[in-house]
């Protein structure tokens, strides 16, 4: 191919892709990487063994126990799980109550009823004490002398009262009076003054003694005054604390017994009627109701199986024929356990057989059992109790010869 | 796989140009260099084109003015004879030429003079086109072949780190993408090439028929000319 000046086409395109690559191979050597796609929800994993490891309990319960159970109330062969949730029925309203009803409440000098809420724990259903019964009679008592106290005090405040207003009257009376004086004193001078001419020194004199006899007659007056006014002040209050009383007693006449009813009603129930479980437990440890984290595995299930076993064939005295029938008898013997290995319950035999000799090697096993009980549980099988509570030995003649 | 084992398998992810190109498969590697090359004569294609169609458009402009300045016939012929020339003065020295030889040997021929005279204008027309067109249809291959270049490039990588993928059991997106990115870079330099060849070669095909109309418009008003001159000697 010629190069020529008049076709530079090829130089100059082979020159422009040149520039174009190197270009691009800088441009383009490390592009810029992506956001770091974050999730929209954080999201944190777990895997089915570690939920398996929340423990048995409750949310509400402040720590985890070494042996990890929920609480029950009752003691039930039934497990029973209630949760502490919400009240499922309304409270009842409380009774309606005139606003001016004296009530022993009110009164700090009273004392106080009884609290049936405090005496009730909220999950226990004990029958209730039969306290109630005895509350109205100290009530109405109470009530009664409460309202005596406060009749007095109210009679006594009313007193003062009336005594403050009219000491008030008086000095308001006197400001006048010595006001009254003055400017009267006031206008005599200037007559005084005008007529000075005429005859000052009687003038002066007379004046002086008129103003002594006014300003004697207005304290006098004064004086009777505050007395008539003391007088009205206590009829006033004495009238007003005889109408309050009457009003509340025929409020107190008023009053309906039926209220008494609604009020204890009002008292919430507790709504609960407790778990039950084998065990009664008050406390619980600190987990979820259906964690279930202290599992057995079944090489541990039968090391324990093992122990007990052991433990129960040693106390088994084997009735000579069983020992000759070469293991065709076997009885089962099921029992339940408490935490420290000793029964909860009397064992019994589960299965049954038509041979002669069952009834002697169940008797047998059964004695035993009583009589190789508290079983020893290792400590390291005590967080599994729900796995052992209840354990089926068989007596097989053989493990014993 | 989490994303960070991911990062850890492929620490540094370079997608310079030629990275693209050194990790893509032999047939991808050709095709990408053929379409660069077809790239590259476009270009060069495009240049000389435009430039000539430039110089064409000057050379008629220039020879009309002088064409239409009065000057003899006879005397221009001489002139331009003597040269190689393009376009319209070929047009003109081509019908020019035909005229002298028909009257050299005393005006026997000349009956039929204004058909020959046509008949020369027409290839001479013809010729010049040619020279214009030539070339441009490379431009037009190239268009319309050279998606379908790098898409079969593209495919063929595709293909191939699919397979890949199954060789290796790992669908991570990390793993796949190098591949597929270098299998589109393939689609990406046909496209490259075909684009500007496409314009270029409208733009060019219409140059050159403009050219092509302009000097057919000369070469009627030439001959209408020259078959006067013809009629004229007839009848004196």
């Amino acid at each position: 191919m010629k190069l020529s000046t008049s076709e530079p086409g090829m130089v100059m395109s082979a020159l422009g892709h040149v520039t174009f690559l190197v270009a691009g191979l800088l441009a383009f050597s490390s592009p810029a990487p992506l956001p770091e796609n974050e999730e929209a929800i954080a999201v944190e994993v777990v895997d089915p063994s570690s939920l398996n490891q929340v423990t048995r309990g409750e949310r509400s319960a402040e720590k985890v126990q070494a042996q990890p159970i929920q609480r029950a109330e009752r003691q039930s062969e039934i497990v029973e799980r209630k949760e502490a949730g919400e009240a499922k029925q309304d409270t009842p309203a409380p009774p309606s109550r005139p606003a001016e009803l004296k009530t022993a409440d009110d009164n700090a000098a009273a004392p106080l009823p009884p609290s049936r809420a405090a005496l009730l724990p909220k999950t226990e259903p004990k029958p209730t004490p039969p306290e109630p019964v005895k509350q109205p009679p100290q009530k109405t008592e109470a009530q009664a002398q409460a309202q005596a106290e406060q009749k007095r005090e109210e009679l006594a405040k009313l007193a003062e009262e009336a005594e403050l207003a009219s000491k008030a009257k008086k000095a308001e009376e006197e400001a006048k009076a010595a006001a009254k004086a003055k400017s009267e004193a006031d206008a005599q001078a200037r007559q005084e003054a005008a007529a000075k001419a005429k005859a000052e020194a009687q003038a002066k004199a007379e004046a002086a003694e008129a103003a002594k006899e006014k300003a004697e007659a207005l304290a006098k007056a004064k004086a009777e005054a505050e007395a008539k006014a003391k007088i009205a002040a206590a009829a006033k209050a004495k009238q007003e604390a005889e109408a309050k009383a009457k009003r509340e007693a025929e409020i107190a006449k008023n009053f309906n017994p039926n209220d008494i009813a609604k009020l204890l009603q009002s008292k919430e129930q507790a709504q609960s009627s407790g778990s039950s479980a084998p065990q009664v437990n008050r406390t619980a440890s600190l987990g979820t109701e259906r964690g279930a984290a202290q599992k057995l595995s079944p090489s541990l299930r039968a090391q324990l199986v093992g122990i007990i076993q052991d433990q129960l064939l040693k106390c088994w005295n084997v009735p000579i024929a069983l020992a000759n029938a070469k293991g065709s008898v076997v009885p089962s013997v099921r029992m339940k356990l408490n935490t420290d290995g000793s029964l909860a319950a009397q064992p019994g035999v589960i299965n049954s057989s038509s041979d002669p000799l069952f009834r002697v090697a169940a008797d047998s096993a059964l004695t035993a059992t009583r009589r190789c009980a508290p079983l020893r549980i290792p400590a390291q099988f005590a967080s599994y109790y729900d796995d052992w509570r209840d354990v089926v030995v068989n007596f097989d003649a053989r493990d014993v010869l | 796989m989490n994303p960070a084992e991911v990062a850890q398998v492929a620490p540094q992810i370079d997608m310079s140009f030629w990275t693209l190109f050194w990790h893509a498969h032999i047939v991808v590697k050709l095709v990408m260099m053929g379409l660069l090359g077809a790239s590259i004569w476009c270009w060069s294609i495009i240049i000389d084109k435009t430039l000539l169609y430039r110089r064409t458009r000057k050379d008629m402009d220039a020879f009309e003015e002088v064409f239409w300045s009065g000057r003899s016939l006879e005397e221009l012929y001489r002139d331009l004879a003597s040269k190689p020339v393009n376009d319209m003065a070929a047009v003109f020295v081509a019908a020019m030429r035909e005229w002298k030889r028909s009257f050299e040997n005393g005006g026997r021929s000349v009956a039929s003079l204004s058909q020959r005279i046509d008949k020369v204008l027409d290839v001479t027309i013809q010729r010049e086109a040619e020279r214009l067109e030539s070339k441009l249809l490379v431009l037009s291959t190239v268009a319309s072949a050279a998606p379908f270049i790098g898409l079969f490039g593209t495919v063929w990588g595709i293909m191939n780190s699919f397979t890949a993928i199954a060789v290796s059991k790992n669908s991570s997106l990390a793993v796949v993408a190098p591949g597929i990115a270098e299998a589109l870079f393939a689609t990406a330099i046909g496209l490259f090439a075909a684009i500007p060849a496409l314009m270029a070669y409208n733009k060019l095909q219409a140059e050159v028929a403009k050219a092509q109309n302009r000097l057919e418009a000369f070469a009627d008003e030439f001959s209408a000319i020259l078959s006067r001159q013809i009629d004229e000697r007839l009848a004196a």
